[in-house]
């Protein structure tokens, strides 16, 4: 049921998306036409919606074609596959596991939506494992959204009753008080499993150094490629730009999931053989040179 | 059933927003639809929610932080501290209000006569910046002179003053924590534990060194050893950033900016879990 509504919503929504487009660029374009500038002009407003139309197709089809059974193979990620020895680790230490999506996860940022499934699947284990998990809260409007996926993560494990509202708690002050806080609730509760997903900014490290202060084995993932080698060098397992957006997918195992990520591959070896085609034309004519003067010391 | 309205807020908001993105608000169908109008409407709503919430929020505060002081529960003395900051930062606003309410008024008042004053004065032609000068009415030039003064006069600005002298205070120092932070895990990315860990270091070292004034003085006592132009420290770590560092970075901001489409799509679509779907204990 949940299937058929969510093709019949993707079908209207490219349908719609196709229709804007295609008005919007008739909208856009200035009565007088035909001029070269103009020209130019339209191609550029055009072409990034057409090329985010083809991006959106080749998802849905990709997750249409998982429905039916047609997956393309995606390697495993180290990281994902050690979540549930971090939190096992915690378990037999005794000890908590924490959660965070930064200081930079607002509201508005897509990486926190991402990063919920995650803190679902680390609930879920944490209730499996009778495991403590602790939740540091940058955003008082992002409390609501974190306390849902943890309290759904630990329904999943059938452990409701595990499930403590206050161990979702909200640092105010903004990035650097949010950090500060956090740091002294680290400290305090030694957590010995520390998973940092989201919009990471200068507290990546802050975070990543406590919990190297507590020993705790630290997996990471952000698409915040400054923060990217902090994590490298303080945590256990990073996870690095797109795979951070992959990981919910792999978590799950969810065939249209794992079918969008099928989609975002072709669309990525597209894109490299465009990039290879364009290195191959531009050297072409160098080559020819090359080549033509080879011919003449010979001749 | 919640589940079902969040699903249905998400989709609305997406497709008015996928709906404004493709047609544009400036085009004459985006003009003709109302879009900017639309987005406004929304925005004053969620302006609305967000300051019910905040109300909410400190009424909140109060009932938990009061009670822990009148039960004297464990740690009560920090509910105090809590009532007495809100106090001090309540109070620290109200007055700064009250300096821009003044500050308002005055400006309100002396608009015409500060605008007609440097028109006036920003004449090129001295011998008519002089002359448009005294044609000014009397009053005019009072009422500009008194907006001047209030403006090069001193005044004591409590917000300002409570975010240099605490809030930035604070942050600097969490800041400066950086700075050592970084030290530990320079040390700890330079210890070599894995052939990804050796190129790590490697890289790091060449760009140190190419970035380096050092960096040119060892090229230039290699080059000299080896007897021909061969070493180029500084060359070597420019190329290291500009092309092997700026193409893995292309690379993973192409892969991004895909990745977010595809999770949007499962966001809006419904398939992600943790956002949309139920839980499995209540299926």
């Amino acid at each position: 049921m949940a299937g058929s509504i969510s093709s019949r919503l993707a079908a209207t929504l490219l349908a719609v998306a196709v229709c804007c487009s295609a008005v919007g660029a008739d909208s856009s374009s200035p009565a007088e036409g035909a001029s070269a500038a103009t020209g130019t002009a339209l191609v550029r407003a055009v072409l990034p919606r057409m090329l985010l139309l083809v991006v959106v197709a080749g998802v849905l089809a990709g997750i249409v074609m998982a429905r039916r059974g047609r997956v393309l193979p995606s390697r495993d990620i180290a990281g994902l596959l050690a979540f549930e020895e971090a939190v096992a680790r915690a378990t037999e230490m005794g000890r908590p596991t924490l959660f965070t999506t930064g200081g930079g996860s607002e509201m508005k940022r897509v990486q926190l939506f991402a990063s919920m499934p995650l803190l679902r699947e680390v609930a879920r284990l944490s209730g499996q494992f009778g495991n403590r998990l602790i939740v540091p809260c940058c955003y008082p409007e992002t409390m609501p959204v974190h306390i849902n996926a943890m309290r759904d993560g630990y329904l999943d494990a059938g452990a409701i009753d595990a499930f403590r509202t206050e161990d979702v708690r909200f640092f105010p002050g903004g990035l650097f008080f949010f950090a500060m806080g956090s740091m002294g609730w680290m400290l305090e509760e030694r957590p010995a499993a520390c998973f940092y997903f989201g919009y990471w900014v200068a507290d990546a490290l802050l975070f990543a150094e406590t919990g190297q202060t507590v020993q705790a084995m630290q997996i990471a993932g952000t698409d915040q490629l400054a923060q990217i080698p902090f994590f490298i060098t303080s945590c256990d397992y990073t996870i690095i730009g797109e795979e951070f957006w992959a990981a919910s997918a792999k978590l799950s195992q969810d065939p249209p999931l794992l079918g969008s990520l099928g989609a975002q591959d072709v669309f990525k070896l597209s894109v490299l053989l465009v990039i290879v085609a364009g290195c191959a034309l531009c050297a072409f004519e160098t080559v020819a040179r090359f080549f033509a003067e080879l011919k003449g010391a010979f001749a | 059933m919640q589940q079902r309205l969040m699903w249905s807020a998400i989709v609305f908001g997406a497709i008015f927003y996928i709906v404004m993105f493709f047609i544009g608000e400036k085009s004459s169908l985006g003009l003709a639809l109302h879009l900017t109008e639309i987005d406004t409407g929304l925005s004053r709503a969620i302006n609305v929610v967000a300051t019910m919430a905040l109300f909410l929020g400190i009424i909140n505060l109060f009932m938990v932080h009061g009670r822990n002081i009148v039960a004297r529960r464990k740690e009560w003395p920090f509910s105090l501290v809590v009532f007495a900051t809100f106090s001090v930062v309540t109070l620290f606003l109200a007055w700064q209000y009250r300096i821009n309410a003044q500050e308002r008024r005055l400006e309100a008042q002396t608009a015409d006569a500060v605008a007609a004053y440097r028109a006036a004065f920003s004449l090129a032609d001295p011998v008519e910046r002089d002359r448009a000068l005294q044609a000014l009415p009397p009053e005019q030039v009072a009422l500009a002179g008194r907006y001047f003064e209030y403006q090069a006069t001193y005044r004591f600005h409590p917000q300002k003053f409570y975010l240099d002298t605490f809030i930035s205070t604070l942050a600097a120092t969490v800041m400066s924590l950086l700075g050592f932070y970084i030290t530990f895990a320079a040390y700890r990315a330079f210890r070599i534990r894995s052939v990804e860990a050796t190129v790590m270091m490697l890289s790091a070292a060449l760009v140190i060194l190419g970035s380096d004034p050092v960096g040119g003085w060892v090229s230039a006592k290699l080059n000299e050893l080896f007897g021909a132009q061969v070493v180029n420290l500084v060359h070597w770590a420019d190329l290291d950033n500009r092309v092997a560092n700026a193409g893995m970075q292309r690379g993973l901001q192409i892969g991004i900016s895909v990745a977010v489409i595809a999770v949007s799509l499962r966001i809006l679509l419904g398939l992600e879990r943790g956002l949309t779907q139920a839980p499995q204990a209540e299926k």
